[in-house]
């Protein structure tokens, strides 16, 4: 993932409207409303833990120090760029020429880890808070490495995806997906119907493929039996 | 007058002693948390869990640990992964006894105890029958048996012939074609024994979801606990029941969680020992346990039991709530005296 491609797509995390932005980053108006309180630190970093362990001394002198912050962390594969994309209130941040204190902290990490650069299989981590109850991304894993972030705004259309032994081919159509076709003999992939809202996923065990709906789930349950 | 300064000195080391410890410990009980969450697929399912912890990367190593304890207890109590105990019992079945880890007799002496309650139907020695329909493993295909076949699959189920020898550890099933499946029971334990990785770590609260079997440890923030939602067996996006849980566990057994649909009917994985066909009496049962291997044994009993008999049979003493097959929510009056559900 090229740095742009990076900045682009982790703009998706939230629903924003890309904004405020200097020169160097791509300008584009997604339309969707800006909500408060909300923000999303995105990573791609060869050094996970140092990485962490940086982000949370931010955090901690931070105007965030009070908020409820999610944490999650992703394998991914293939070459990247290692960066930062900070996103606030709807707004993609550019931490390199932002005033602000955290861009600041944000600037003198970035120097330490030596971002942005190129890296093979990073981590992708995430850290966010607010509640915004949107779907961003259709996530899919393969054997728990995230291959590939499908933004629920793309177009209709069938996408293949690799499985361990044979491929799954996955039906988007508007804002939800569904396996349209699987090379597993189980097929209960086939059963699951669409997801389309944060927190739902669609797994096929046989081929270790797991397509889930990124974000936060709405509403105050945590967890589901099932 | 002569001052003694040592008496001084040792006063203001004793202040300053004081004042950092104090600091030490505001600064302890004021530390960020942050919630870290994992989500990956384990035991033939998707394993999530989220865990409130200060430090990241503390909670990532914890999390890692405990992940990989869930994957020993696959690898050991799997019936058709090579090389695990149960499967090792299964292809010497009415050969000899197969010498087991202490850990292995202990989950088939509990088995059989579930069995030995629910009078047989929950039954661990139901792979016979489960094999012949494919739902235990993923690289076959869900098929609808002939009835000859489960007649001939069922004289192998009965759990009174799973014979264990505590002195030397040994386990031998006495019919050659008898087959274990701890399907039941087998994720409940991987659950309890990746809580206990957690919490051995210093993790305290946590939820642990594999496959909708949960434990609950501790509180989700300070006055707030861990919210548990049902879900509508005919509608995966929709939530039939929540409550509240905290340090107690819960599983539900639902006929979607593995199913075919043949010529219009639905095929499920959860099988009556007794006829060797899917439960007809309901679509979910939820069970709450101090346990998740409790609770997923008596999750599939109560399910294949139906809700008119579970509600009358008073020896049952645990919360539960079971959806019946007309979409009906039937729960016992210990789930709502303790854990008032939400019925949505």
């Amino acid at each position: 993932m090229k740095r742009r491609d990076f900045l682009r797509s982790t703009s998706l995390l939230l629903p924003v409207v890309w904004g405020g932005l200097s020169a160097g980053l791509p300008e584009k108006l997604f339309g969707q409303p800006t909500e408060n309180n909300m923000f999303s630190l995105s990573i791609v970093t060869d050094k996970p833990s140092e990485t962490i362990h940086n982000v949370e001394n931010i955090f901690r002198f931070s105007k965030y120090s009070n908020f409820n912050i999610n944490f999650s962390e992703y394998k991914l594969v293939g070459k990247h760029v290692a960066d930062f994309a900070l996103i606030e209130n709807g707004n993609l941040v550019n931490y390199l020429k932002n005033g602000s204190e955290f861009s600041k902290y944000l600037r003198k990490t970035a120097q330490n880890l030596s971002f942005p650069k190129n890296v093979t299989d990073p981590a992708l981590l995430i850290f966010s808070a607010g509640n915004s109850g949107k779907p961003q991304y259709f996530d899919v894993s393969v054997s728990n490495k995230l291959v590939k972030r499908i933004p629920v705004n793309t177009k209709n259309g069938i996408y293949k995806i690799n499985g361990i032994k044979g491929k799954l081919e996955l039906e988007i159509n508007g804002k939800s997906a569904k396996v349209f076709s699987s090379s597993c003999r189980h097929k209960t992939c086939l059963e699951m119907g669409e997801i389309k809202n944060p927190g739902e996923n669609l797994v096929c065990i046989p081929e270790q493929i797991s397509i889930s709906v990124s974000g936060t789930r709405k509403g105050n349950i945590d967890s589901v039996t099932f | 007058m002569r001052i003694k300064f040592p008496n001084i000195l040792s006063s203001i080391f004793i202040i300053v002693i004081l004042i950092t410890f104090t600091e030490n410990l505001s600064a302890q009980e004021n530390r960020k948390e942050y919630s870290v969450s994992v989500n990956k697929i384990l035991m033939g399912t998707t394993v999530e869990t989220t865990v409130r912890s200060p430090d990241i990367n503390e909670a990532k190593e914890a999390l890692l640990k405990a992940y990989k304890e869930m994957q020993r207890v696959e690898n050991l109590l799997s019936s058709h992964k090579e090389g695990s105990e149960i499967t090792f019992i299964n292809n010497f079945a009415g050969i000899h006894p197969v010498k087991v880890s202490l850990e292995t007799l202990l989950i088939l002496k509990n088995a059989i105890n579930y069995s030995q309650h629910s009078k047989g139907l929950f039954d661990v020695t139901i792979g016979s029958v489960s094999n012949l329909w494919g739902f235990s493993d993923e690289n076959r295909t869900i098929e609808l048996p002939d009835s000859s076949q489960i007649d001939s699959a069922l004289k192998y189920v009965n759990y009174r012939n799973i014979i264990i020898n505590p002195k030397d550890t040994t386990v031998l099933l006495k019919n050659k074609g008898m087959r274990l499946d701890l399907g039941g029971i087998a994720k409940g334990y991987a659950i309890d024994r990746g809580s206990a990785v957690l919490k051995n770590l210093g993790i305290s609260n946590f939820i642990l979801n594999a496959g909708g079997d949960i434990y609950v440890s501790g509180m989700k923030e300070k006055n707030t606990e861990w919210k548990i939602g049902i879900q509508a067996p005919r509608d995966s996006k929709k939530i039939d029941a929540a409550f509240n849980l905290k340090n107690y566990a819960v599983a539900t057994s639902g006929d979607y969680e593995r199913f075919r649909i043949i010529n219009g009917v639905r095929y499920h994985h959860i099988l009556n020992p007794f006829n060797g066909y899917p439960g007809r009496l309901s679509e979910s049962c939820t069970v709450l346990a101090p346990t998740a291997e409790e609770a997923d044994a008596l999750a599939t009993f109560l399910f294949l039991k139906g809700a008119n008999k579970a509600l009358a049979d008073k020896s049952i003493k645990i919360p539960f709530l079971i959806i019946t097959t007309k979409g009906k929510i039937f729960y016992n009056s210990i789930f709502n005296g303790k854990y008032k559900p939400e019925i949505m």
